[in-house]
């Protein structure tokens, strides 16, 4: 056995997986002889509308219509899948046809102790509550939702009334500073907020309401519609402040409780009817807000929890997640296979540096989610954990997992499956993903999603394997429905479909193999990932230029393996003629992105240059200083007016010790 | 190195990562737990250790690094002034 090869499947496992069933599935109803991994991802990128068509008879969905045809629009950015169906994702996630009757699918903890467990009956019953309440508030179809949640069951239950009435959810967790939340939420003029009112962690409680009281006046500031805040904290909920926009109306979410609910009935919509909204931000303008539909989501999230990751009734899955991040989405979706959920609310270091691993065997967690950076920190802090007997499976993202990494994961928690996955908020999902027919190769995820067309690109050159842009050469269901206001695509084109049209470019660096498996390298258009969180630039300028020491800024991040997740942030400023960047005018920029965003836009290092690289028309190319940061050739030099600027820039940060 | 020299150089790292000029102020109290008074979150113990092994040339025993032995002013110039091979 290759040295790389940390576990290996059981022929039992692989015989029972829902792989090898679906397998069966495929060569039964196409005639095919299909058998190895390989063979399944080939033959479902090769007959595409076959593969999606299977996926959804094998799948047997709740919906009305008919899933013919398969899709319509052959255009990576126009491809209209599933155009006769209608469905709701909150009911394909409330009705797992895997699921045992009376079992546990919900459970919620926190760190000051015990939490809730909630049966399918019991969920759906409260689900039903919650969507009358939100009726009640004048909520349906389309109208947006949004919250600033803790990953508990309000906010899942929350989140799937508000899918059930085909309204919108959109959420970000209380860590995030007031300014980066209104540029998110503003944007969609939602009629209700979902908030808890305060938050409990390292013992310690912390009242939310000085952010929300913000939040709410910049929310309400621009339109005179009634607005709605429904507190979600069952104990000891904190009462909003007076100062509070008269239109502004609070109340818990415990007032809509009642012994006899409404039936839960579901607002089956168009398969590409909004769900979600997604921000995430990139090297220009506000945050996007990606729309993410039912019918994708659903599909999507069934074919990863099912077929890749082998989730079913005897499973429990604990994601380690906070609800801003897509895996909240992702891991919630796990409702659909028959699994219990786990959600877990507070630090995972507290009352000790092993608590979250204490929890995960405490509660019999069977597949865990983690990321590269809290394995970073359970090796830098001596966890030595007792291994969870029931855990199989590790799934890892955020940020690629190092070799190192593997190797702890397999000698302190295995023998496990590691399954390093990865996608983003732009797909909802994942590009890269875990087989459970499939031996753990350290280093590498070890199987592409099925049917989507993966490819690196090389300038104008596609291919099946070596190193390059990711690129999906084909259309596929989860791909966004496009961007929140957006009303004309161009902004959707210009974020996806501009540098390769009729491709997706991803924007991340990777590598594919022959056999299908692949490994994420990093990022290569800009965005950035700080201790797993993805980062736009965009975000910090507005406040960096707010300085009127500043004349210019950049930010990009550096791999930097001694940093949690592996990279850091660097801020390039262009200080005004003659102003010095000294150390308290350093705090005072660092201190400012903390307060208006969050802990994970302050940089690790800010530096003052004498120019930044533009392009003729004007535009910083912190593409390029990353490429010049990592010795990678410049790939869009001929566009660059000044490239003498880069590199100054790589002495000084090559040179720079901290 | 000195007691009160380690103090000042976690005192700077703090407020260049953490606290941007306010640790002097935070930090009333050296027995005050960090994380109970949310001086510093679980990701911030990680980048302190990784700092001061950087900056002093040592290791760390990571199986001493508990919060009795490490949240915390004096735990930490105690821990780490305690450690073999830090600088004198």
């Amino acid at each position: 056995m290759s040295p790389d090869v940390l576990y290996t499947p059981s022929p039992t496992h692989i015989a029972t997986s829902l792989w090898t069933e679906f397998t069966g599935f495929v060569n039964e109803a196409h005639n095919e002889k299909i058998d190895t991994e390989t063979e399944l991802y080939r033959w479902s990128i090769r007959f595409p509308d076959r593969f999606w068509r299977t996926l959804w008879d094998w799948l047997e969905l709740p919906f009305d219509g008919s899933p013919d045809p398969v899709v319509e629009n052959r255009g990576v950015q126009h491809s209209r899948y599933f155009p006769n169906v209608r469905l709701n994702l909150a009911e394909v996630l409330l009705s797992p046809r895997r699921g045992i009757p009376g079992t546990i699918v919900l459970s919620s903890r926190h760190e000051t102790g015990p939490g809730k467990d909630w049966t399918l009956a019991e969920l759906r019953a409260e689900v039903a509550m919650r969507v009358t309440g939100l009726r009640s508030l004048g909520i349906h179809r389309g109208d947006r939702v949004v919250a600033i949640v803790h990953n508990d069951d309000q906010a899942a239950i929350s989140a799937l009334a508000t899918l059930a009435l085909g309204a919108i959810w959109s959420s970000v967790a209380p860590d995030l500073g007031k300014d980066a939340i209104l540029s998110r939420f503003s944007q969609l003029q939602p009629s209700v907020l979902f908030a808890h009112t305060h938050t409990r962690t390292n013992g310690q409680s912390q009242s939310l309401w000085p952010l929300l009281s913000q939040v709410v006046a910049g929310l309400t500031s621009s339109n005179t519609e009634l607005f709605s805040v429904v507190v979600l904290d069952i104990t000891e909920p904190l009462a909003p402040p007076n100062d509070l926009p008269a239109r502004v109306r609070t109340l818990t979410a415990q007032e809509w409780r009642t012994e006899a609910p409404d039936p839960l009935r579901f607002d089956r919509v168009e398969f590409d009817h909004p769900a979600y909204v997604l921000f995430s931000s990139g090297t220009t303008g506000p945050p996007k807000g990606i729309v993410h539909g039912h019918g994708g989501t659903a599909l999507e999230h069934n074919k990863e929890l099912l077929l890749h990751s082998n989730l079913g009734p005897t499973d429990t899955l604990y994601f380690q997640t906070s609800c801003g991040w897509m895996m909240w989405n992702w891991q919630l979706s796990a409702l659909c296979t028959g699994a219990r959920v786990l959600l877990y609310d507070g630090s995972v270091t507290w009352p000790e540096k092993d608590s979250l691993l204490e929890l995960i065997r405490n509660e019999g967690v069977t597949a865990f989610g983690t990321s590269p950076a809290y394995i970073q920190m359970c090796m830098a802090t001596g966890v030595h954990p007792t291994r969870p007997d029931p855990l199989r499976l590790v799934l890892s993202t955020g940020s690629p997992l190092f070799a190192h990494q593997y190797d702890w994961i397999s000698q302190r928690l295995g023998p496990v499956q590691i399954d390093s996955i990865s996608g983003g908020t732009d797909i909802l999902g994942c590009f890269f993903l875990g087989c459970p027919n499939r031996a753990t190769v350290r280093g590498f995820s070890p199987i592409i999603s099925l049917g989507l067309d993966v490819r690196v690109a090389n300038e104008n050159t596609l291919s099946d394997h070596g190193a390059g842009e990711l690129v999906c050469a084909a259309p596929f269901p989860s791909r966004p429905v496009g961007l929140w206001g957006d009303h004309d695509g161009s902004r959707f084109f210009a974020a996806y479909f501009a540098e390769r049209p009729n491709c997706w470019s991803h924007g991340d660096w990777v590598e594919l193999n022959p056999d299908a498996s692949a490994r994420v390298i990093g990022r290569c258009d800009g965005v950035m990932n700080i201790h797993g969180v993805r980062i736009g630039p965009a975000e910090l300028y507005p406040v960096v230029l707010g300085f009127t020491e500043v004349e210019a800024a950049a930010a990009v991040d550096q791999e930097f393996p001694a940093e949690p997740g592996g990279r850091r942030l660097i801020l390039l400023v262009v200080m005004k003629p003659q102003l010095p960047l000294d150390r308290p005018l350093i705090l005072r920029i660092k201190k400012a992105l903390r307060d208006k965003l969050s802990q994970h836009h302050v940089p690790q290092l800010i530096i003052s240059t004498g120019g930044l690289p533009t392009t003729f028309s004007g535009k910083i190319s912190e593409r390029a200083i990353s490429d010049a940061i990592h010795d990678r050739p410049i790939r869009n030099q001929a566009a660059i007016r000044n490239p003498e600027t880069l590199s100054t820039i790589r002495d000084q940060i090559i040179g720079s010790a901290g | 190195m000195h007691s009160s020299e380690l103090r000042e150089l976690i005192l700077d790292w703090l407020d260049d990562n953490y606290h941007f000029g306010d640790a002097r102020t935070l930090m009333h109290d050296d027995n005050m737990s960090w994380l109970e008074n949310g001086i510093l979150s679980s990701l911030g113990f990680v980048q302190l250790i990784l700092f001061l092994e950087d900056k002093l040339g040592l290791v760390l025993d990571r199986d001493r690094l508990t919060r009795e032995n490490f949240d915390g002013m004096n735990k930490i110039l105690r821990h780490v002034l305690g450690q073999k091979g830090t600088p004198a």
